[in-house]
């Protein structure tokens, strides 16, 4: 069960990072 | 403090100094493709690696492909090591039958590796098995070395390249970091290891007769004690060199042992522990150089470098002082270092290296994001104590670690010339580029995540139960603990004060998403600013632009990374090692 909660909090963890991406692009003005 | 120490750490400080040009000019020509005296040997390679993968070698990334790549490479390794963790009981060379690893440290543990940290909630010789030695963590040690040389390089890149949507491609700066970076010299150094001592080896542990049987309480599980004479005892093998020098060269500090660099199969002389602090700051020094080469000014690379050099010497000077006066209240302790004893704080400390040496190596493992450790850092005195708590807090920018102190400290050269421009009333421009609002922002969310996830975890641990039922030593000194295990994650050095128990559900939990943060929440910014100075156009130098080049520059650099660094943990500073010193002074210790 745990090893579960472990890769599947892993896998959101890299999910959100890719959002951050996105954020982070979202930021900048576009010229 | 004594002449032959101060010494020592000179002569460190020379061969540096010496690295720095020949490593960052060969950094340089390896990212830039140019000719390099490996290309015979490795350039085959190379391409059969990029066949195998079906990688472009002429495909260029965008700033968000990079990241990207980034993320999924990372996830991807992280996941295998947990994995291989959870079943290394039924996986080959396992000679001690070790169990499989309990599902809170194999995480923490799977994460601390990727992400560059090596924080180790366990011993690596009664927890690993050979196979996730070598297969699983000096894997990591390999390949988050290389991810850290990939980003920086597209950093620099991003700061060079004009009116270009491009920053690189992250598996071919990737492969080109393991080739060329980290192989060649990770096989000469094991080799170099091997001679000075370092075992390598597949064997079972050795289990040998002691010279003198020693008689020693041992606790029934009701509870009572009993005396138990013990005749033998057993000592670890394993395949420890090849491990030791990426260890040290990829700045990752993840131990085959749990004494780490104290640990004579990993450190076995005064000169394999020169050795090994040179490997620590020999990648970190050189990127300096070659920022400075592919930005087409090689006196900004050094101004930079001689801001990571005079925090350096500060630190050491600092730490090397205070460990030197020893404890005061120590009755009838001769602290002055004569013929006979070596003097001051001998705590903690492995006696073959001494004071300095172990002032010097504490100094080095916390500039750069290493984490390694020859002697126990819990033992340091108060103030002492303090300066790798610091150099971590810093951002890890003094030299840093592989490829993470060059785009940490970029990060603060941005703010610098931010500033600078405010100053002077200019657009801030840094090399012919325009720092603007986006940079800033994104400068500053890497430098505010950091510090958040560090202050905001320490103090939930602090106020909690579960925080501080782990702590060995409750008041100041327990806070010091506290503040040090989460600073020490989310700047990716791994190294411990010692005397927290960090093995349980909280901290393995907490410690590794604080390394994940700290790691992923850092770069991303990062790379937006490498993709955003690289679609800039050139902007020429003119009378109000700040140089970047002199020593105006680096006493600015130097200035920003202490306001902006310290000056945010500088309230838990004082209530944990400044107050422990306050206190031992007053005559009290923890």
């Amino acid at each position: 069960m745990r090893d579960l909660l472990f890769l599947l909090g892993t896998i959101v963890f890299f999910v959100l990072g890719l959002a951050y991406l996105k954020g982070c692009e979202l930021l900048r003005p576009e010229k | 403090m004594t002449p032959n120490g101060w010494f020592q750490i000179l002569l460190f400080f020379g061969a540096v100094l010496l690295v720095t040009k020949p490593l960052g000019v060969f950094l340089y020509r390896v990212f830039d493709r140019k000719r390099t005296f490996l290309d015979f040997a490795l350039r085959p390679i190379e391409r059969l690696v990029y066949r195998v993968c079906g990688i472009d070698e002429q495909k260029e990334m965008r700033w968000t492909e990079y990241g990207a790549a980034m993320l999924l490479f990372s996830g991807v390794s992280l996941v295998l090591l947990y994995l291989i963790q959870r079943i290394q009981l039924w996986l080959p060379w396992n000679p001690q039958k070790m169990t499989n690893v309990a599902p809170d440290l194999a995480w923490n543990t799977a994460v601390s590796f990727t992400t560059n940290t090596n924080w180790q909630a366990y011993s690596g010789e009664s927890t690993m098995s050979y196979f996730t030695q070598m297969a699983g963590l000096a894997y990591h040690n390999f390949a988050s070395a290389a991810v850290g040389i990939a980003l920086a390089v597209a950093l620099i890149r991003g700061v060079a390249r004009r009116e270009s949507k491009t920053i690189g491609n992250f598996w071919v700066d990737a492969t080109r970091a393991f080739l060329w970076a980290l192989l060649p010299i990770s096989l000469a150094g094991a080799l170099l290891l091997v001679s000075q001592g370092a075992i390598q080896n597949l064997r079972p542990y050795t289990t040998a007769n002691v010279i003198e049987p020693q008689v020693v309480d041992t606790r029934n599980s009701d509870g009572t004690v009993k005396k138990d004479t013990v005749t033998t005892q057993v000592i670890a093998q394993g395949p420890v060199a090849s491990q030791e020098v990426i260890k040290m060269f990829g700045t990752n500090g993840g131990g085959f042992f749990g004494a780490n660099s104290a640990h004579p199969f990993e450190n076995p002389t005064p000169l394999a522990n020169f050795l090994e602090m040179l490997l620590i700051f020999a990648i970190p020094s050189a990127l300096t150089y070659t920022l400075g080469r592919m930005t087409g000014s090689a006196r900004h690379g050094w101004a930079v470098w001689s801001a990571m050099a005079a925090l350096f010497l500060c630190g050491v000077l600092v730490i090397y002082a205070f460990e030197a006066r020893g404890n005061p209240l120590l009755p009838g302790i001769e602290t002055r270092a004569s013929s006979s004893q070596p003097g001051g704080n001998m705590e903690g400390k492995e006696v073959r290296f001494g004071v300095a040496n172990s002032s010097l190596f504490t100094t080095v493992t916390t500039d750069a994001s290493c984490g390694a450790v020859n002697n126990q850092h819990d033992s340091l005195t108060p103030l002492a104590g303090m300066v790798p708590l610091v150099n971590i807090m810093l951002g890890e920018v003094v030299f840093g670690g592989v490829g993470a102190g060059l785009y940490g400290i970029l990060v603060f050269v941005i703010l610098a010339v931010f500033l600078a421009g405010l100053m002077v009333g200019r657009t801030p421009e840094y090399l012919g580029k325009k720092i603007e609002s986006f940079d800033v922002q994104m400068a500053t969310l890497a430098i505010l995540v950091t510090s958040l996830t560090i202050l905001i975890f320490s103090a939930i641990a602090s106020v909690s139960k579960f925080g501080t039922s782990s702590i060995s030593n409750p008041g100041p000194h327990g806070l010091s603990q506290i503040l040090y295990a989460y600073t020490s994650s989310v700047g990716n050095n791994g190294s411990a004060f010692g005397g927290l128990n960090a093995n349980t559900l909280w901290y393995n939990s907490t410690l590794g998403i604080a390394m994940l943060l700290g790691r992923f929440f850092m770069i991303i910014p990062i790379l937006a600013i490498a993709g955003n100075l690289a679609r800039k156009k050139h902007v020429p130098e003119s009378l109000g632009t700040f140089p970047v080049t002199g020593p105006l520059f680096t006493v600015l650099l130097i200035s920003v990374v202490l306001i902006v660094g310290a000056l945010t943990f500088f309230p838990a500073l004082s209530l944990g090692p400044v107050l422990e010193h306050l206190m031992m002074n007053a005559g009290k210790v923890f």
